[in-house]
C-alpha cells in the first residue's frame, strides 16, 4: 500500500584499500503503492544489497529512498528499525526462524517488541495463518519441520502485522519445485490480499513469471523490463 | 517489550553450554563464598573456646602449646608447672579461683580431667545443665558429649588421656578399686572440653601415687592444696583487670609462664589471616579467571546467536529489546550460577569445618554470612554490568552483513 520512489540511490561498499566498490550507481525508480515486483539479476549483481537499501538495513551511499514521503535514507538507525516495524514484512532465502521458539512462538516474535503480553486477537490470527497455510495441527516442534513448512511459518511472520510492504529475499531458493510454487503462491496471495506492496529478488523463473513488474541489476544500473 | 521468551528460547536451544556456563560461574563463586565461611567460623570457634579460660599459668615453654594443652585438651609433650606455683596462686588475693588442669586417665576416648569445683561453675558463672558438682573423689561431671547418664558409673583406664589416642597404645590397667559416679553434666561448649570427664584434682594425684594434694588425713576436694604437685597448667580467674596483668608478670619467672588465651589466639588468627589472605587472593584469582573465561565464553554465545540478532534487527526489533534479550540471557546464566555457587559454597565450607571441627573436637558452625552474599552479589553485578558489552556489541554491528552470511 505504499509507493516507492528512489532517486539518485547509490550503494557502495568500502573495499580497502582500493576505492568503494558501487554496487547500485545513481537509480531512479517509481512504483505504485500495490506494486508486484520481481527483482532479477546475476549473482553478486546486488539484488540483496538493494533489497536490504529498500528495508532499511543498510544506509545507501546517495539519493533518497522515499516510501509514501518518507524517505528512511535519512533516518537514523533506530528510527528505521522503527520503521521497519511497522511497515515491513521480510521473508529470507534461509527463513531466519529462531531456533528453541516454538513455531507459534516465532510467528509472535514481533509482537514482543512493544507487549508484553501477547493479544488473543494476534494469537489467533497467527494460528489461523499457520492453519490457512497448510501446517499440520497440533503445531509440530520447530525442528521437525520441513524446509517448505519453515518457509510457511516465515511468511505468517512476516505478514502477522499485515506491513503495507513485503520483502522476500529469494523465498524459493533452497525449495523443492513443489514447495517453491506453494511459496510464490502464498507470497502473491497474502500481497494482493493485503494490497501490500510486493518486491521479490529471485532467480526462480516461475516465480518472476507471476509478477507483473520485473526489475533487473546488471552491471550497477537497475532496468525495468518490458 | 518482552524479551523474556526469546532469552529463554536462546537457553534451551544451547542447554548444555549455558549450564556448563553457569556451573563455572557457580565454581568460582563457590570458591570464594567458601574459603571466607570457613576461615570466619574457624575464627569465632577458637575464640568461643577460649571463654573460658581467663589467664592459664603452666611450665615455661611455648604459649601456644599452653593453650592447646588447656583449652583444646592436647597436651604434647607436657611439663609440669610445681605444685608449689599451684599453692601460691590459690592463696594470691587477686585470684577470683584457680584451679589445676590435670591429665590422668580416660575413659573409651574420653579424657578424664582432673579440676577444682570452681572450673565446673566457672566461679558461678556457668549452670550445670544436669546435676551438680563433684563432692568426692568418686564423683565426676562429664561433658556433654560423653555417652553417660547421672548415676552411671565408670572405670577409666590409666593413660595419658589426649583426643584420638588409640586404645591399645596406652597402658591399659584398670583401677578397679573405686569407680567414678557421674554426678553432673556440663553445658555444651563446642570444644574439646565437651568430650571430657571433669573429676577433682585429688584424685588424678591419688592415682598417680603423689597423694591426694592435701595436709596429711584431709580429705577435702578443692583448695587450698597445701601439698599440691606438679600439673601441665592451672587456669586462673583474675579478680579484676589490672589484677590480670598484675598476675600475669608475677607468674613469668623461672618456674612458670603466664599467658592470655585471648592473645595467643589473636596472634594465631594474625598468622592464620595470613593464610586467609593467600586463600581468598587465590579464591579471588581464580573466580576472575573464571569470570574470564565465562566472558570469552558469552562473546562465543552472542557470535553463535548473531544471526538471530540480526534477524530481530531486521525485523524491526528496537535496540532496547535486542539489548534486553542479550543481556537476560546472559545474567540468567549469571544468576544461576552465582545463586548455586552461594549455596555450593556454604555447603562446602560447612562440610570442611564440620571435618576440620570433628578432628579437633571443637564445634564450628558455619552460619551463612553477609559477607559471602556481598560477594556474590559483587560478582553478579560486574557479570551483569560485564554482559552489557556483548550486548552493546550486538547493537553495534549492522544487521545486513549477518543475514548475507
Ligand atoms: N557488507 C558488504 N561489504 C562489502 N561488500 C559487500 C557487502 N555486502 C555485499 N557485498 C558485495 O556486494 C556484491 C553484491 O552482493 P549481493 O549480496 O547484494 O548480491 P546478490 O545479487 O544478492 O547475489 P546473489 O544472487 O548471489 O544473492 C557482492 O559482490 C558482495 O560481495
Ligand atoms: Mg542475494
Amino acid at each position: 500500500m505504499l509507493p516507492l520512489q528512489l532517486d539518485g540511490v547509490s550503494i557502495a561498499f568500502p573495499n580497502p584499500p582500493g576505492p568503494p566498490r558501487i554496487i547500485l550507481r545513481a537509480t531512479d525508480l517509481v512504483l505504485p503503492a500495490g506494486a508486484m515486483v520481481g527483482l532479477e539479476g546475476p549473482s553478486g549483481a546486488g539484488k540483496t544489497s538493494l533489497l536490504h537499501a529498500l528495508a532499511g538495513l543498510e544506509p545507501v551511499a546517495a539519493g533518497s529512498i522515499r516510501w509514501g514521503g518518507e524517505n528512511i535514507a535519512e533516518l537514523d538507525g533506530a528510527a528505521r528499525a522503527h520503521w521497519r516495524r511497522r511497515h515491513t514484512g521480510l521473508v529470507f532465502q534461509d527463513f531466519h526462524l529462531i531456533e528453541g521458539l516454538s513455531v507459534l512462538d516465532n510467528v509472535l516474535l514481533p509482537v514482543w517488541f512493544d507487549m508484553f503480553r501477547t493479544p488473543r486477537a494476534l494469537r489467533d490470527r497467527a494460528k489461523a495463518l499457520l492453519v490457512g497455510m497448510g501446517l499440520p495441527m497440533p503445531l509440530p516442534p520447530l525442528a521437525v519441520l520441513s524446509r517448505g513448512e519453515r518457509q510457511r511459518v516465515a511468511l505468517a511472520r512476516a505478514v502477522l502485522r499485515q506491513p503495507p510492504l513485503l520483502l522476500a529475499d529469494e523465498p524459493t531458493a533452497s525449495l523443492d519445485a513443489e514447495a517453491a510454487g506453494r511459496i510464490g503462491s502464498l507470497l502473491v496471495d497474502m500481497a494482493a490480499n493485503s494490497g501490500a506492496t510486493l518486491i521479490v529478488a529471485s532467480h526462480d523463473p516461475h516465480l518472476l513469471a507471476r509478477l507483473p513488474i520485473r526489475l533487473r541489476i546488471a552491471e550497477t544500473r537497475l532496468e525495468r523490463l518490458a | 517489550m518482552n524479551p523474556f521468551p526469546l532469552a529463554l528460547a536462546g537457553l534451551r536451544h544451547r542447554r548444555g553450554t549455558a549450564l556448563a556456563l553457569a556451573l563455572l560461574v557457580a565454581l568460582g563463586v563457590a570458591l570464594g563464598v567458601g574459603v571466607g565461611a570457613l576461615e570466619r567460623s574457624l575464627r569465632q570457634g577458637a575464640a568461643r573456646a577460649a571463654d573460658a579460660f581467663p589467664l592459664i599459668v603452666g611450665a615455661p615453654g611455648s604459649p601456644t602449646q599452653l593453650v592447646l594443652t588447656a583449652v583444646y585438651l592436647q597436651p604434647d609433650t607436657v611439663t609440669l608447672v610445681p605444685g608449689g606455683v599451684l599453692t601460691r596462686l590459690a592463696a594470691d588475693a587477686q585470684a577470683a579461683w584457680v584451679s589445676p588442669i590435670g591429665f590422668g586417665d580416660r575413659w573409651r576416648d574420653k579424657p578424664v580431667v582432673g579440676v577444682a569445683p570452681e572450673f565446673v561453675t566457672l566461679g558461678g558463672r556457668r549452670a550445670l545443665a544436669e546435676g551438680r558438682v563433684f563432692a568426692a573423689e568418686n564423683e565426676a561431671v562429664i561433658g556433654t558429649a560423653v555417652p553417660l547418664a547421672m548415676g552411671d558409673q565408670l572405670i577409666p583406664a590409666h593413660g595419658l588421656a589426649h583426643a584420638g589416642a588409640d586404645e591399645d597404645d596406652a597402658d591399659t590397667h584398670h583401677h578397679g578399686d573405686s569407680p567414678y559416679t557421674v554426678v553432673g553434666r556440663l553445658p555444651p561448649s563446642g570444644t574439646p572440653w565437651d568430650h571430657a570427664i571433669l573429676v577433682p584434682i585429688e584424685r588424678v594425684w591419688e592415682i598417680h601415687g603423689l597423694g591426694n594434694g592435701h595436709a596429711e588425713g584431709a580429705e577435702r576436694i578443692g583448695p587450698p592444696w597445701e601439698a599440691a604437685q606438679g600439673i601441665p597448667a592451672v587456669v586462673v580467674q583474675p579478680r579484676d583487670f589490672p589484677g590480670a596483668y598484675a598476675l600475669r608478670a608475677r607468674y613469668r619467672d623461672a618456674q612458670s609462664n603466664a599467658v592470655f588465651p585471648a592473645e595467643v589466639l589473636v596472634s594465631l588468627f594474625r598468622l592464620m589471616g595470613d593464610v586467609q589472605a593467600v586463600l581468598s587472593a587465590m579464591a579471588m584469582a581464580s573466580a576472575v579467571l573464571v569470570l574470564a573465561a565465562v566472558f570469552l565464553a558469552f562473546s562465543g554465545l552472542v557470535a553463535a546467536r548473531s544471526r538471530d540478532f540480526a534477524v530481530l534487527r531486521a525485523l524491526g526489533a528496537p535496540w532496547r529489546f535486542v539489548l534486553a534479550a542479550v543481556w537476560l540471557e546472559l545474567a540468567l546464566v549469571l544468576l544461576g550460577g552465582v545463586a548455586v555457587g552461594l549455596g555450593f559454597g556454604w555447603l562446602g565450607g560447612w562440610m570442611a569445618a564440620d571435618a576440620l571441627g570433628r578432628h579437633a573436637r571443637v564445634a564450628v558452625t558455619v552460619a551463612p554470612g553477609w559477607d559471602e552474599v556481598l560477594l556474590a552479589l559483587a560478582v553478579l553485578v560486574a557479570g551483569m554490568l560485564g554482559a552489557l558489552l556483548p550486548a552493546l556489541v550486538v547493537w553495534r554491528r549492522p544487521p545486513g552483513e549477518a543475514l548475507k552470511r
